[in-house]
């Protein structure tokens, strides 16, 4: 064979080649028929590049899967588990044995106005669909709920009377000092009684933290706090919204306090 | 017989009046230097090779006009069509893309390869400025071709590049208003990106292309240089007339050409190969807020140089976004004519080749650093990623709602804690003792250094409760930061014991 032949013989492979490349895609531009999620041909499953309905990538409205909208949406604020977080414990039985679903679905729909708890209703930045909060609430109480050994006389998640200041002060120093400090000023836990704490927490967050405690952190719940106090007996509903008075007055106390200024 | 004598006729026809014996035929048997019979001829393909790349993505892309929507509601979803309806549309769509990668390659290569052999010096210094202006199209194609995938990567790649342009003075916002249809990614955008990369961008390429060839045909193609053969320009063409004379020179077709065909039709192969293998990139998620999931990232190819801008001072980016492209333009396109004469083999340049090897290192280093840097803030860590427990257990309550309030303003898209988190900004874990209070306030009151202002996004509470957190931010038994004020104008420790917790 000699030269200019093989040369002519490459020239030609060389065509083919560059032909059926060419060819191939194109012979792809016929229309498409089939309904939305089916693909009209299949000669090409075994190609590994070809994309897969399941590899699709889809919105976050499409993540039907509760504990995944959990780890992505609540466990940066609440924690990995629904507890242990900054945010008020979720996993947590006693809490979920006096609140409802129905409860929850509104605090995410709208939010806290009063709180930092923000609403996750889909017209906002990260927001989920009626349908996901629907299956996320509903696996919260099937995760986390459930409790056997509850307490008797828990009291009521909403408050029912107004409290008094006067009174709750004196429940304060027999339960809430030992840990929290003379007027709420922090000793072993943490201070209450300071505007930065009391500015950013709904009442409702107060009371709640007064019934369920965090189990998480060591703040004991009703029982304890007040068995082991000076009292001897559960906190009851009045004992909680008067603590809750005294902790409004702090609060625009402290306000007062900056108005005025120094 | 008959009707090999009536196609005859045909073509006879037609050659009667279209001549391309004379006109055509010469080109192809075009006298090329006998030397190029060498193995050194096999680095001649690469030319023709981005070439061929180019007409397989003018076919692969008309195809996909034919179905892709270019406006920002329906490009997503004609792309998704693409993947999923079409027959082999993921196919068309994977070609694309992948010969576009290729070409790029390719190009680079070629570019190289003429560098290093010299055959830019004289006569050749308009096909080489020519090939600048093909190399420069074929990036913006790259460019623009991405932006047209409209998810939320080439949003974003947009956005850096719009920063980027903005910065230019006087023009540089009008610049931007004309790119993207207003001063910021828009509705308008996607349609001045397709008419870029479908009617603008290869207007020029193809009539680069066309005196870039004419020029390639006219001046000959380069002899492989030899050591000690020095360009002359009062003799050079005198020289390249006998290598290229009767009975010197081998006409291009079919010997050298058939190479280049070889080469040709093996990349194509190739392509195909990885096309079939690794299929369509993307489209990601479409670049709507809501989408708190996604993760951007641009395309390989721009990585270094989003990675220049990303490592640079904030107070040289300015310089490297301005000065740098016209330092490079400027090299790039008057090379020829400072280094227009003398050697041409790479043995007697050292200097060229270094340069060569430095580029290629500094290239590879920065798409290294671009693929490892943070790029993008972590879109949804501000609801998914948990304060640490250990954190949180040493917290007090209002430090608990300062952690809250780090992640409700979002922080965390480019703080981590623990190392988790985006990683825009530096770890918080220890803040606490790095700065003070003083200096924590001013930091989120102010921002600073690529952190945006807070201050009028948080109320008094919210600051004082962030800043309680952030201070408490540090480890177990260590004291807090006692940090100078700075311009307090006491020198030495006596000022460390002023500020303080
Ligand atoms: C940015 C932080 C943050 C995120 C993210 C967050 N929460 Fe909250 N959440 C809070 C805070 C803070 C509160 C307490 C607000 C208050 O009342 O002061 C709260 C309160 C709540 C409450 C009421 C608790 C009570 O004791 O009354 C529920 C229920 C709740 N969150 C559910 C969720 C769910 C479900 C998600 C995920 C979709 C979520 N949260 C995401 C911060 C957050
Ligand atoms: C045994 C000690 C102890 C007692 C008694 C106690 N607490 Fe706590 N409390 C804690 C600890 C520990 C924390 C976690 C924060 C910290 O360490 O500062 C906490 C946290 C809190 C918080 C903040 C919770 C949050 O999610 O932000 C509130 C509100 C609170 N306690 C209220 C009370 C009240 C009201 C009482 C009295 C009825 C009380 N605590 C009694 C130990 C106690
Ligand atoms: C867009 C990304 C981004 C966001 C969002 C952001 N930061 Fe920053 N932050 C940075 C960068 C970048 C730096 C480094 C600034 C510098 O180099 O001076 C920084 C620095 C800091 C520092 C100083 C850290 C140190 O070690 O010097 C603190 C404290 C801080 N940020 C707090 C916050 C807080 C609190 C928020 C939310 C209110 C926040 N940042 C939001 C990017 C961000």
């Amino acid at each position: 064979m000699n030269k200019t032949a093989r040369n002519d013989r490459l020239l030609w492979l060389a065509w083919a080649l560059g032909i059926t490349c060419l060819a191939i895609p194109l012979s792809g531009c016929g229309s498409a028929t089939g309904s939305d999620n089916e693909q009209r041909v299949r000669f090409d499953d075994w190609m590994p590049g070809k994309p897969r309905e399941s590899e699709r990538e889809r919105p976050y409205a499409y993540q039907l899967n509760a504990e995944k909208i959990f780890a992505t949406s609540c466990s940066g604020c609440h924690g990995d588990d629904g507890r242990l977080g900054p945010a008020p414990p979720l996993n947590d039985p006693l809490f979920l044995a006096i609140y409802s679903p129905d409860q929850m679905l509104a605090v995410l729909a709208g939010g806290r106005s009063d709180g930092l708890m923000p609403a996750f209703n889909a017209g906002h930045v990260g927001g989920l669909t009626e349908q996901q909060r629907g299956i996320l609430v509903k696996s919260i109480w099937e995760r986390w709920g459930g409790a056997s050994d509850l307490p008797a006389n828990i009291p009521p998640y909403l408050q029912q009377a107004t409290g008094e200041a006067a009174a709750g002060k004196v429940i304060f120093a027999a339960a809430c000092s030992r840990c929290h400090g003379e007027d709420g000023k922090g000793r072993a836990a943490g201070a209450l009684n300071e505007r930065g704490f009391l500015a950013l927490v709904s009442d409702q967050l107060l009371r709640r933290i007064m019934i369920t405690g965090r189990p998480d952190l060591g703040c004991p719940d009703f029982v304890q706090s007040g068995s082991e106090s000076s009292l001897k007996r559960p906190l009851t509903g009045a004992d909680i919204a008067n603590l809750v008075a005294l902790m409004s007055a702090w609060r625009s106390g402290e306000e007062k306090a900056l108005v005025d200024g120094p | 017989m008959h009707v090999l004598k009536g196609i005859k006729n045909v073509l006879m026809w037609f050659e009667h009046r279209l001549v391309l014996r004379e006109t055509f035929w010469p080109i192809v048997r075009h006298p090329v230097p006998r030397s190029l019979r060498r193995k050194v001829g096999w680095m001649y393909v690469l030319g023709s090779t981005a070439m061929t790349l180019l007409f397989l993505q003018v076919a692969t892309g008309i195809a996909l006009s034919m179905v892709y929507v270019p406006s920002a509601g329906e490009a997503y979803e004609s792309l998704n069509y693409l993947n999923f309806q079409v027959p082999l549309g993921w196919l068309l769509r994977a070609i694309h893309n992948w010969s576009a990668t290729m070409m790029l390659i390719v190009v680079v290569l070629h570019m190289t390869q003429v560098f290093l052999a010299g055959a830019y010096k004289y006569p050749r210094e308009l096909t080489w400025m020519l090939g600048v202006v093909l190399f420069f199209c074929t990036v913006g194609m790259a460019f623009t071709g991405q932006v047209l995938r409209w998810d939320a990567d080439s949003y974003w790649g947009l956005g850096v590049g719009a920063a980027m342009i903005g910065r230019i003075p006087y023009i540089g916002p009008a610049l931007v208003d004309l790119m993207m249809g207003g001063p910021m990614v828009g509705g308008e955008t996607l349609s001045r990106f397709f008419a870029l990369h479908v009617y603008i961008i290869p207007g020029i390429l193809f009539a680069a292309l066309g005196a870039h060839l004419y020029l390639v045909v006219r001046k000959g193609i380069s002899e492989p240089p030899e050591v000690g053969n020095e360009v002359d320009p009062e003799t050079y063409e005198e020289e390249y007339e006998k290598l290229i004379a009767d009975g010197e020179g081998d006409p291009f077709f079919p010997g050298p050409m058939a190479r280049d065909a070889f080469f040709i039709g093996f990349t194509l192969l190739f392509v195909l190969a990885i096309a079939v293998v690794f299929g369509p990139d993307g489209p990601g998620l479409s670049p709507d807020p809501a989408n708190v999931a996604v993760e951007p990232v641009p395309d390989w190819y721009f990585l270094s140089l989003f990675a220049v801008l990303a490592l640079s001072p904030r107070s040289l980016e300015t310089y490297i976004i301005l000065i740098g492209p016209i330092i490079v333009v400027g090299v790039l396109f008057m090379l020829p004519i400072f280094a227009g004469r003398g050697e041409r083999h790479p043995f007697r340049r050292p200097v060229a080749v270094l340069s060569v090897v430095f580029i290629f290192l500094a290239l590879s280093v920065l798409t290294w650093l671009g693929v490892t840097e943070p790029w993008s803030p972590h879109m949804n860590a501000w609801t998914g990623d948990a304060v640490p427990v250990n954190i949180v257990k040493r917290l007090s309550p209002t430090e608990m709602q300062g952690a809250v309030v780090l992640q409700l303003k979002a922080c965390r898209n480019c703080h981590a804690l623990d190392g988790i988190g985006g990683k825009r900004g530096p770890d918080l874990t220890h803040v606490g003792s790095r700065l003070d209070r003083p200096a924590l306030v001013r930091q989120v009151v102010q921002g600073g250094g690529n952190m945006p202002a807070y201050g009028k996004q948080l109320t008094g509470a919210q600051i004082t409760a962030l800043v309680d957190f952030l201070h408490a931010c540090r480890p177990e038994n260590r004291p807090p930061a006692v940090v100078p004020t700075p311009g307090d104008g006491v020198e030495g420790p006596g000022k460390l014991s002023r500020a303080g917790p």
